[in-house]
């Protein structure tokens, strides 16, 4: 049998990254495919790209056979591919009816709208696919779950037989997820080929036939769902080619630098997003954290930082309780922050150079002196941080902007380092990085440590964690494994700590 | 087909010709406008934007260039703060009448006492009174998320209710047979705000703005507040992280523009206006945000922007009397310059393609 959709080779290049590195992607008639990696591995760009909202710049795609190319989405529709994206585009105000057939009216004579028609169609369709929904419901009556209907609905309503479902799950609750897998078992059922993007490892093995991992732009392997468990799937998402840490010079010290005691942030939904984690790091030391996208990462570092309030817990840094103390004086207390996402959290895109050095900084030595910025002192600190970091910039006076991604983290991770702090909160020191430049801010943070501060590092990536951690943990839905020397640590184990398998992870040691 | 795109940096170019650019737009809209009033366009605005120059008469216009810049240049100074950050004070309007009631009430109280402290406690009564009408939102915002620019627009209409029934009572002059409004302070020389060199129309409102350039342009470039202030309203969220306490940063801002606001309504009051009146307030609360944002929000592009309004203000007076245009026209040339000014701002971020959009 024709497969439904066959990708070789697509390569899709943006000015600094290669998003999509030479893919090659199978989807078979009648399957649920689902499309596994980490944020920023390159699924939504790949997504793109097969519903013609981005031309690739290599590579060939084929739908049932067929060598196509498609310049825009309505190009990928009349192919009979429908993409459900991860925000619902759906007019409010309107009818289910009147958001079903917005953009395709099915007029009569005179350029009325043919309503009856439409409506007969649109119940025909839901009742082929079992997708429940009344045509004159207003959408913003409707529950969620159901508002992703309505986008299932408009996406078969227009003939397609080849669904792109983003995230469908990011949305939902867990109810409203078997809802929604019912209905993508019915439609598997009557012929439709589903291709389902999500890195929730239960889901994705829950309802794929099979699942395509794509990690940093390149796809891993295919696999049958049936075959592998969450623990294989996530090495395959993280990577498990594990260098042997380099120990032999450790300087792990037995003062504790940052102590997290029974930290719980609540999320939305009034659900715990970390869950009573508790951690220590030494002077000296550096913990690796890994974990799966969405497991807490991001609120658990939110609230060491300061600008996440936690419901329970204790912060204690060098000895001092900071658990309701004010960003600014964590920082002025010792505590420096490398955060995920550099641009938004961590610059001021179109401020100068020394600016951004000041950043978080702004009032300590040499940035500043007593309340005034010490505009010598800050350039100076900055050419320091931009030789000893080899920061490629013309100058110090350029827009943040104007250097690339890997350039950035150099500089954000010289910016703190630079400050000597003595705890340092890492999320993603690497993300997005050339591999040189990567080495270059692994190797800066092992000297870090070495100089005696406790760095506290989270990770997607398990061979960096490895290659940098005296210890490793693990992070799931908000649940802290407990951190274990990370020398002599099997990928088998390290699977089972990210599959949130903690007793069978420590049965394992 | 015309499609933008975006720039990958902001054009610098753009950044110092969009104010000029709609300078000129607004002429010549202005210009159609007249027209169409039936009123011959070139002399128009010939009288508007010249005439308080240069025309024959200029000697009695220009000084009053500075009595109607100092307060916009003062008040829109205050603003550039809040607007940089993110701070939104629309209210101006209201903490000017504000400061101007404190500042006349607490020398009114005083009256007729002539010592050489009355005017000082006046300036500190009119920049804590506008301060404090200036808290208002910035408090409310700050614990209850309001938006700041709602309930500072509002409480304009409350200051002008207030305005009106301080000059119908309390701060009615009791000498005044029975006609609304205060006493006049500029025949009172222990609290006039009178000119300094005579016949120049610099008066302590003037100095005060000058200085207030000055120090805006000391603290945005130079002290730590100042970069705070232009680094949270490019990323809050980055803010955030490098440990700027939002909250303080707003009750700052609205303080500055509270209390420079005051400042140029006593200071109005006490020289140019003379008395608290109903009609006290004319729009330079409001006309002040329209010079902040042609200033570009710097200090020195403010002072520029607020001259520019100010001949606005004199050459619309001149062109009612003298061509007998209406007082509404004007505020609509003022209106416009501020449109067009936003609507060429697209072009600092974004470039005009003409032609089939391009394959991306």
């Amino acid at each position: 049998m024709t497969a439904a959709i066959e990708l070789t080779g697509i390569t899709k290049r943006f000015p600094g990254v290669i998003a999509n590195d030479n893919v090659n992607l199978t989807v078979e008639q009648g399957e649920i495919h689902a499309i596994c990696g980490e944020n920023g591995a390159g699924k939504s760009t790949l997504m793109k790209i097969l519903y013609g909202m981005q031309p690739a710049d290599e590579g060939v795609m084929k739908v049932s056979g067929e060598v196509v190319e498609f310049s825009s989405p309505t190009d990928a529709i009349e192919r009979g591919i429908g993409m459900v994206h991860q925000h619902f585009m759906l007019a409010d105000q309107l009818t289910v009816l009147e958001n079903v057939i917005l953009g395709s009216e099915p007029t009569l004579s005179g350029g009325r709208i043919d309503f009856k028609g439409a409506e007969t169609h649109l119940r025909e369709v839901g009742a082929a696919y079992g997708l429940d929904v009344d045509p004159n419901d207003l959408v913003e009556s409707l529950e969620v779950g159901e508002q992703q209907r309505v986008e299932i609905i408009k996406v078969l309503y227009r003939g397609a037989k080849i669904l792109i479902l983003d995230e469908p799950t990011a949305v939902l609750v867990p109810q409203e997820v078997e809802e929604l897998f019912k209905n993508l078992r019915e439609l598997k059922a009557d012929g439709a080929t589903i291709i389902f993007i999500d890195h929730k490892l239960q889901e994705v093995l829950e309802i794929a036939d099979r699942i395509t991992v794509i990690r940093r732009g390149k796809t891993i392997d295919t696999v049958n769902a049936a075959d592998v468990n969450a623990g294989d799937l996530a090495e395959l998402m993280v990577g498990s080619e594990l260098p042997t840490p380099d120990t032999s010079d450790s300087t792990v010290t037995d003062v504790p630098g940052l102590v997290v005691k029974g930290l719980t942030v609540m999320g939305p939904y009034g659900r715990p997003v970390v869950d009573n984690v508790s951690v220590t790091v030494h002077k000296g030391e550096i913990v690796g954290i890994a974990g799966i996208e969405g497991n807490g990462q991001t609120e658990l570092v939110d609230a060491i930082i300061g600008t996440a309030e936690p419901t329970a817990g204790s912060i204690t840094l060098l000895g001092a309780d900071i658990t309701d103390v004010s960003v600014r004086d964590r920082r002025e207390g010792g505590l420096g922050y490398v955060p995920q996402d550099r641009h938004r959290e961590g610059l001021l895109l179109d401020a100068p150079l020394w600016e951004n050095a000041a950043l978080g900084h702004q009032t300590s030595a040499p940035y500043a002196r007593g309340m005034w910025i010490d505009r010598d002192g800050a350039r100076k600190q900055t050419q320091d941080i931009r030789e000893e970091f080899d920061v490629r910039t013309p100058n110090v006076e350029v827009a943040a902007r104007a250097l690339s991604g890997g350039n950035l983290q150099k500089f954000v991770i010289g910016r703190e380092i630079m400050q000597d702090p003595d705890v340092l909160v890492v999320n993603q020191p690497t993300w997005g990085v050339d591999a040189s430049a990567a080495a270059a801010i692994r190797q800066a943070l092992l000297d870090l440590a070495t100089g005696g501060a406790a760095v506290i590092c989270i990770s997607q990536d398990l061979d960096e964690l490895m290659e940098i951690s005296d210890r490793f943990a693990a992070l799931n839905q908000g649940q802290l494994s407990a951190p274990v020397p990370a020398q002599g640590l099997t990928v088998e184990h390290i699977g089972l700590m990210l599959g949130g398998a903690h007793d069978m992870a420590e049965a394992a040691l | 087909m015309i499609a933008l795109e975006k720039r990958p940096q902001p054009s610098r170019g753009w950044v110092l010709a969009t104010p000029i650019l709609a300078v000129v737009l607004t002429m010549v809209f202005g210009g159609i406008l007249f027209s169409a009033l039936g009123k011959n366009p070139i002399e128009t605005i010939r009288t508007i934007f010249l005439d308080p120059l240069f025309s024959e008469f200029a000697f009695y216009y220009r000084p009053q260039l500075l009595v109607k810049g100092a307060p916009l240049v003062l008040i829109a100074i205050g603003l550039s703060f809040g607007f940089r950050a993110g701070v939104w004070n629309i209210g101006a309007e209201g903490q000017y009448i504000v400061g101007a009631i404190c500042g006349a009430a607490t020398g009114l109280a005083l009256y007729p006492a002539e010592t050489r402290l009355i005017f000082p406690l006046m300036v500190l009564a009119g920049a804590l009174g506008g301060l404090a009408w200036a808290m208002i939102p910035g408090i409310l915002r700050v614990k209850f998320g309001t938006n700041e620019i709602l309930v500072s627009l509002m409480l304009v209409y409350v200051a002008e209710q207030l305005l009106a029934s301080m000059a119908l009572g309390l701060l009615r002059n009791p000498e005044g047979m029975g006609f609304p409004g205060s006493r006049n302070l500029g025949q009172w020389p222990a609290a006039a705000n009178g000119e300094l060199i005579a016949g120049s129309g610099m008066h302590w409102g003037v100095v005060a703005a000058l200085i207030a350039v000055i120090f805006a342009y000391i603290t945005l470039s130079r002290h730590i507040f100042g970069f705070q202030v232009r680094l949270s309203g490019q990323s809050p969220r980055a803010a955030s992280f490098a440990g700027f306490n939002p909250a303080r940063l707003v009750l700052i801002c609205m303080g500055i523009s509270g209390a420079l606001a005051g400042l140029a309504g006593l200071f109005e009051v006490a020289g140019p206006a003379g008395q608290i009146s109903i009609d006290f307030n004319v729009g330079y609360g409001f006309t002040a945000i329209i010079v902040a944002f042609l200033g570009r929000l710097h200090p020195v592009g403010i002072l520029l922007a607020g001259g520019l309004m100010a001949l606005t203000y004199i050459g619309g007076e001149i062109a009612q009397s003298n061509l007998g245009l209406p007082g509404a026209a004007i505020q609509l040339l003022q209106g416009m310059l501020l449109f067009f000014l936003l609507a060429l701002d697209v072009m600092t971020n974004y470039r005009v393609r003409f032609g089939s959009k391009v394959a991306a």
